[in-house]
């Protein structure tokens, strides 16, 4: 798929700047996937609310 | 992405024409020839509105036309329906991706406007068990973006006039820009911005429950207003200190050949003065000469009797005439003692005495003649020594007088030499932009101490701001009830942190990449392999070129060395990019001389080897120089040219 340089390499960024941290890997690229796919200006803090709130639920700050 | 082909109806000028841009076996380069006004830039447009709905070259005259082709709008007798498509058949990786954009109109038989009455954008394309599948409208519009996002079309699609001027001014901040697309850096700086935004939402609402919370919330939002100003400040002095950078390269570039002008023109008042000198010593030796003919010429007037005087007193010399010889004292013994030799007396006033004393007279007169005489024989020769060395004084004189003049001669030639060097330039124009130079360059380092000033001070607030912070979550760790939310704040900012992380890594990663490869294409295409030395993309994301000598030459490349550079950029955009799209250039050629299209000619044929190229040519650009190289490998050749009522287009194929 054109394009996907820059996504993978953001991947890999995401990773070596949160190692060990899954979770919050996941967080932001659920967040980017959102943003790609949707303008969402105005349901955006709805939206990153509900998913701060999924995320960290599950999350340890050791990490 | 390469275009298979452009199907047009309806659409201005193309009433029905279809560009198929089939690939010989090597190369992927497609020319069209056609006159100004002949659909060339409309063609550009045809491919932009199908993609993104809209037409950014579009001319003054073409904004008042309706875009449903005219011929089709007046012929339409009766009140009925016209739709104006433009279908781009694609082929990317294998896959054929039809993207496809109409309008539909109701023509009206006594309106000159058409009624737009419907709008449609669809994307044909196969899934992975090749099933034909397709989207529309919003979908559609997603679906563009992943093969050539609207934002970066201005790096496939583009006309000459842009690609030449691309690296003239501000390429800091074009290349920042297309950093800034291609790496989705506005989406993580978005979500950046986001993120805070949301974290700050919790701790207002933490606040609210509790007034120390509250305060420290607040205390914190201080802070953090502080630091936007500074992050802003920031940005606006680096804006500026860009501009200055631009200014001072552009100086530097323009004043690169100049003389220095302040240098030469005190050489100048030098010589000016050593050439006064000169000329007064000079002078002088002239009224010397003169004198000395003047002399000279009396001289030479008296020299017969100069001569003779000689020769007379010689001759008498020679005859013991002189110096004479007679001794006065028996004279003067005989006048005293009264008597002579010969012991007669000689009496007082008798005779005797008086012829005594008439002869010692006589004798004493002629030795002072005779002494006079010998007395002359000095200057009578030191004159006829001066004219015989007449002739070597002269000589001498003159020659000093001619060493003057040649030195005052070198003297005006070096004057001369410096006005010429000075001349061709308004030396006020210069100075000015000397004195330019310096204020931005003051500017420059100016700004480069506040903004290193400012930084620290960000860097203290942000320490202030990570202190409150701590603060903060302490006090809600005091309660039970802010557990939660605490949790989801140092989550929210742990996040934030990662990603503002992430958009400073990829910038510096996508400018390397970027670099790299702009430079490995510019050293493959550019004819003169030994002229530059290097490309580079420094920390602020301005472009340099290296020459081989180590100067930067950015600013005094041809015309056709800097579109080389920018199609390398630009090549290098779509490697690093990923989005691998062709490139359409509208008159590519048109501000490069005849001398150095040849070369540019052969760099779009080995452009046209890896990424399928499209050139629009006007006929006045496809000169011998470009068509030698182009005729034998463009896959496809086309003519565009109007009809005689000028509202339709007609293509004619010829390959």
């Amino acid at each position: 798929m054109p394009g996907m340089n820059i996504a993978k390499q953001i991947s890999e960024t995401i990773k070596e700047q949160a190692p060990n941290d899954e979770l919050l890997q996941e967080f932001i690229l659920a967040i980017l996937k959102w943003e790609s796919s949707t303008k969402g200006a105005f349901q955006f803090k709805e939206n990153y609310r509900q998913m701060i709130k999924q995320y960290s639920s599950k999350w340890e700050v050791e990490k | 992405m390469r275009i298979e082909r452009i199907d047009l109806k309806n659409y201005r000028q193309f009433r029905n024409v279809c560009v198929d841009f089939g690939k010989s076996a090597k190369e992927d380069l497609h020319v069209i020839v056609a006159d100004n006004g002949t659909g060339k830039t409309n063609l550009l447009n045809a491919i932009n509105w199908c993609l993104y709905g809209n037409e950014p070259h579009l001319s003054k005259d073409s904004q008042q036309l309706p875009r449903l082709n005219l011929n089709t709008l007046v012929q339409s007798i009766e009140e009925t329906k016209q739709t104006v498509s433009v279908e781009l058949v694609t082929e990317t990786e294998g896959n054929r991706i039809t993207f496809k954009r109409s309008e539909e109109y109701l023509v009206h038989r006594d309106s000159k406007q058409p009624v737009l009455h419907d709008i449609n954008f669809t994307v044909t394309y196969l899934d992975d068990k090749k099933n034909a599948k397709w989207v529309i409208d919003e979908e559609a519009t997603t679906y563009v973006g992943r093969f050539v996002p609207r934002d970066l079309r201005e790096f496939f699609f583009f006309d000459g006039e842009r690609l030449d001027t691309y690296f003239k001014s501000a390429t800091g901040q074009q290349i920042s820009n297309a950093i800034f697309r291609i790496s989705q850096i506005d989406t993580l700086n978005r979500i950046s911005e986001r993120l805070e935004n949301v974290v700050n939402d919790l701790k207002r609402d933490a606040g609210r429950r509790s007034p120390q919370i509250e305060e420290m919330r607040e205390a914190i939002e201080d802070k953090e207003k502080d630091r936007k100003e500074i992050l802003d400040q920031i940005v606006e002095l680096g804006a500026q200190k860009e501009e200055a950078r631009g200014n001072i390269d552009e100086l530097n570039e323009r004043l690169r050949n100049i003389p220095n002008i302040e240098a030469l023109q005190a050489e100048q008042t030098r010589l000016r003065d050593n050439s006064k000198k000169k000329e007064q010593v000079r002078n002088e030796k002239v009224t010397e000469k003169q004198n000395m003919l003047f002399e000279l010429g009396i001289l030479l007037k008296l020299y017969p009797t100069l001569q003779e005087s000689s020769q007379v007193i010689n001759d008498k010399v020679t005859n013991k005439e002189i110096p004479q010889t007679y001794d006065t004292r028996l004279l003067d013994d005989i006048l005293i003692t009264r008597y002579c030799i010969c012991t007669r007396r000689v009496e007082e006033g008798g005779a005797e005495e008086k012829h005594i004393k008439q002869l010692r007279a006589d004798i004493t007169s002629s030795s002072v003649i005779a002494k006079e005489l010998l007395q002359m024989i000095g200057p009578i020769e030191q004159m006829k020594k001066k004219i015989s060395t007449f002739k070597s004084s002269l000589e001498r004189i003159t020659k000093e007088i001619q060493l003057y003049e040649e030195e005052l001669n070198d003297i005006n030639l070096k004057i001369q030499s410096i006005d010429s060097q000075i001349g061709g330039y308004n030396v006020e124009h210069v100075k000015q932009w000397y004195s330019e130079l310096k204020r931005y360059q003051h500017i420059y380092d100016f700004n480069i101490e506040r903004i290193t000033n400012l930084k620290i001070a960000r860097e203290r607030l942000d320490k202030l701001i990570a202190d409150l912070d701590q603060d903060l979550n302490k006090g809600l760790l005091k309660e039970a009830a802010f557990q939660e939310v605490r949790h989801q704040i140092t989550f929210g900012n742990r996040a934030s942190g990662v990603v503002n992380n992430i958009v400073k890594i990829m910038m510096d990663r996508v400018r390397k990449a970027i670099e790299h490869e702009t430079r490995d294409s510019f050293f493959d295409l550019v004819w003169k392999k030994e002229t530059f030395k290097d490309v580079y993309i420094d920390e602020n994301y301005a472009l340099h070129l290296i020459h081989g000598l180590g100067y930067e030459c950015l600013g005094s490349i041809s015309a056709s060395e800097r579109q080389l550079l920018a199609l390398s950029f630009v090549i290098a955009l779509h490697k690093v990019s990923g989005f691998d799209s062709p490139i359409l250039v509208d008159t590519p050629v048109a501000r490069v001389s005849n001398e150095q299209r040849e070369n540019l000619g052969k760099t779009f044929y080995q452009i046209s080897r890896n990424k399928q190229l499209i050139l629009l040519f006007l006929p006045s650009e496809y000169t011998l120089e470009i068509s030698q190289n182009l005729d034998v490998c463009a896959s496809s050749m086309r003519k565009l040219r109007l009809t005689e009522d000028e509202r339709e287009i007609q293509m004619e194929v010829l390959r």
